[in-house]
């Protein structure tokens, strides 16, 4: 069993009255990938925003680290993205990793060249345009670069590979191959189709109503799967497990 | 809260909108005031009294006393009204306006708050770039103090450059001529005052948070000071024995009284 980097027990949340998340409980090891799969609506973003520190952790616990989420200690530990990339668009490629290192307190140079060559955001490819004026896919890839610049332990990815397309996805996969072996840490990335998040993911966890209703690892889920599958049967085989979890 | 300041200067030296439109309102503070209409007809009845060494160069040319120069230039300038004792108090009296002309009007001056307040506060609410610092383990109350720090630090050094820069082009030569503590305590004064002008669009943008209605509030707010010289107290700042002190204690009361508010907007602001 590896090293524990996120425990959560008994999580409860509700908006407008509306409980999000019912009594999740989850726990994450360092060093493996984690693709948490669900419909819209199943409370997967909220469940980041909590782990995140951007919503209040209303009931029940959650600890990074054995930090509590709550705790700067926590937060330093934790590398983010959700929804879009939070970007300042006046600012160059490189100067919005500049940033986020000082924010962070981490402004090792030799870090931010090493992630801009992996996901490929050199400045000669973006031409040290601002920000703004860049396609989504480098500002997806940025905002990669930017939540894995301080190393964080914990890696949470809110639909980061619905907005990649196949190239960046293979780069991405790359890097949190890379990541995740270099240093003791785990990663969460959400999505709601199974082919996206097949190459990186080492644990697949189905969300449903605010809970997790089945875990899966990669090795469990290939030995259902016939030689030479592809999109087609990853998709199918999603299907079946949603019926799974919902018996 | 350091690394929140280093990254917010680190911005603020980096974004070349905004140095761009700093530069673009000091040449326009420049052009402006270079076609400014001087009506002062004391200054069009003694046009050789234009600057402080013209002044002391007639003084000296005639031979006169600086009691004999300060009655003579008191009746010159129909100024026997004036409670001036020295040279000096007869120069500010008919020549003040060399200093209220160029930094009374104020003309890009004021939309530095818009800048700042849009660029540093308005949009980080749009994009979500808060969010960045809260991620790392920032508090709210240390992002908004930290922007604060480096609105007004950064808004008070960029007024006094400004102001230092139309000085020193239009008004140089008297500049160099008086008391050093009389020159530079009312420039800083005229700094602060525009720190206290930046507070209203920082309160606004707080309460409001969408960076286009924020945006529309302070141009009104703006063009409201502009057109409506709401603002002339700072014409006071030169007057010679003019006090400091109100003026001073008021730009604080006003920057202490918005920043207060806007925490309160800003805490109970629900980030996205």
């Amino acid at each position: 069993m590896g090293e524990t980097i996120l425990e959560v027990s008994g999580l409860r949340h509700t908006i407008a009255g509306r409980p999000v998340l019912d009594g999740l409980s989850l726990r994450l090891e360092a060093g493996r990938v984690y693709a948490l799969l669900g419909p819209q609506d199943s409370g997967k973003t909220t469940l980041l925003r909590v782990l995140g520190g951007l919503a209040p952790l209303q009931e029940g616990s959650a600890a990074i680290c054995g930090e509590d989420v709550r705790s700067p200690a926590a937060r330093r530990e934790t590398g983010m993205l959700v929804d879009e990339p939070a970007l300042w668009g006046e600012l160059s490629v490189a100067g919005n990793l500049e940033l986020q290192g000082r924010i962070l307190g981490k402004t090792d140079r030799k870090r931010m060249g090493r992630l801009m060559k992996a996901l490929e955001i050199l400045p000669r490819d973006t031409g040290r345009r601002r920000v703004g004026s860049c396609p989504e896919s480098i500002k997806m890839r940025l905002g990669a670069a930017m939540a894995l610049l301080g190393e964080p332990r914990l890696l949470l990815l809110d639909e980061l590979y619905s907005g990649l397309d196949s190239d960046d996805a293979v780069r991405m996969d790359a890097l949190l191959a890379g990541e995740t072996a270099a240093r003791p840490m785990a990663a969460l990335l959400t999505g709601s189709f199974l082919p996206h998040l097949w190459g990186p993911a080492t644990d697949f966890l189905l969300m449903k109503g605010g809970r997790i209703r089945a875990h899966y690892t990669k090795e469990e889920l290939t030995a259902r799967l016939p030689e030479g599958f592809g999109g087609t049967e990853l998709a199918a085989l999603q299907e079946t497990l949603e019926k799974e979890a919902a018996e | 809260m350091t690394g929140l300041l280093r990254g917010g200067f680190y911005r603020l030296t980096h974004s070349a909108v905004l140095l761009i439109a700093l530069l673009v309102i000091l040449a326009a503070d420049v052009f402006l005031n270079s076609r400014c209409d001087v009506t002062s007809s004391n200054m069009r009845e003694l046009p050789m009294l234009c600057t402080m060494s013209e002044f002391s160069a007639y003084a000296e040319s005639s031979n006169m006393s600086v009691t004999t120069a300060t009655a003579f230039f008191r009746k010159r300038g129909q100024l026997e009204s004036s409670d001036a004792a020295d040279v000096i108090g007869v120069f500010q009296d008919i020549h003040p306006f060399q200093f209220r002309w160029v930094l009374a009007a104020k003309r890009g001056m004021l939309a530095i708050p818009i800048i700042f307040a849009i660029v540093f506060l308005a949009l980080d609410f749009d994009r979500r770039s808060f969010n960045n610092a809260l991620y790392t383990g920032f508090s709210r109350n240390q992002v908004y103090f930290a922007k604060l720090i480096l609105l007004f630090v950064s808004g008070f050094l960029v007024s006094l450059a400004g102001i230092c820069a139309l000085t020193g082009i239009y008004a140089g030569t008297v500049f160099t001529r008086l008391p050093g503590g009389y020159v530079w305590s009312r420039l800083l004064a005229h700094a602060l005052m525009d720190c206290a002008l930046m507070a209203p669009p920082l309160l606004a943008v707080c309460l409001i948070r969408k960076t286009v209605i924020s945006g529309g509030v302070i141009v009104a707010y703006d063009l409201l000071l502009r057109f409506t010289g709401l603002v002339q107290t700072d014409m006071d700042l030169w007057g010679q024995g003019g006090n400091l002190l109100p003026v001073v204690l008021l730009s604080l009361l006003c920057i202490l009284l918005c920043a207060a508010a806007g925490w309160i907007g800003f805490r109970k602001a629900r980030l996205p």
